[in-house]
């Protein structure tokens, strides 16, 4: 729904602070005629993929002992970094460290859903604000989420005409 | 708590992170000491967190999100394996 990225492998050094060098590496594999069809095609799926968006602007470790590089290397370039912290981890390279349990996955999920909202929530109010922007100035990514806000009021139209149809309601 | 859009939807305090067991912290050896500000006591070896704290360090970190997602940012989510 909030369609951010989500690193859930093993870190990759260099990923953040050598970036663009990682990019063209991945670009050149992909294009080398070495590769058949199908082995592009899995590459495409697995999780590298993610090394084609741009820097981001917040990170989110979810793990300060797991993730150590990722924090390191984000603190490094002055980005961000929220996370959470355990009583047995150094507080040391987190900008905005939020003090609780980390190890059970209901405490993960709680943040995640917190996190993920608060997210949800800035967006909408980008689209609140950007309304009355001219339609040229529009970014693909603004008509996206324009669309997704317009289909929310469609789908209780859509559900009652289903319902209608296969008479699991009736319109009196 | 959060008053950005609507309140209900984005309630968190002091309770919410009691519910969810966020009171308690690691045994007393395997605490890390430059934490001692986040924490209340100890009884019997176990650490008690500091929850209202973490809820404004949480609120502080919201915030951070809302304008990195205010500005078209990417939100990075970096998963223990």
């Amino acid at each position: 729904m909030i369609s951010e990225p989500l690193w859930a492998n093993l870190w990759i050094a260099g990923f953040l602070t050598n970036h663009k060098r990682l990019l063209w590496a991945y670009w050149a594999f992909l294009k080398s005629d070495k590769l058949t069809r199908n082995q592009k095609k899995v590459l495409s799926i697995l999780s590298l993929d993610v090394l084609l968006i741009p820097l981001p602007g917040a990170v989110i470790s979810l793990n300060r002992m797991l993730g150590n590089l990722a924090v390191i290397e984000a603190s490094a370039l002055r980005i961000p970094v929220v996370g959470l912290l355990d009583s047995n981890v150094s507080g040391g390279f987190l900008m905005y460290p939020v003090p609780s349990n980390d190890d059970s996955f209901k405490v993960m999920f709680f943040y995640v859903l917190f996190f993920s909202k608060i997210i949800l929530v800035g967006k909408m109010t980008r689209l609140v604000s950007f309304t009355n922007i001219k339609k040229y100035n529009r970014s693909n990514k603004d008509k996206k989420y324009m669309k997704l806000y317009n289909s929310k009021f469609d789908f209780d139209n859509k559900l009652f005409n289903v319902l209608n149809k296969y008479r699991i309601i009736t319109n009196k | 708590m959060i008053t950005l859009g609507s309140s209900t939807f984005l309630y968190i305090g002091f309770h919410q992170l009691l519910a969810n067991g966020m009171h308690l912290g690691h045994n007393v050896r395997s605490a890390n000491l430059l934490l001692n500000k986040f924490f209340v006591g100890r009884r019997f070896s176990v650490i008690i967190l500091n929850l209202l704290t973490s809820v404004l360090n949480l609120r502080r970190s919201f915030l951070v999100l809302f304008g990195t997602a205010v500005s078209r940012g990417f939100i990075l989510f970096v998963m223990p394996v």
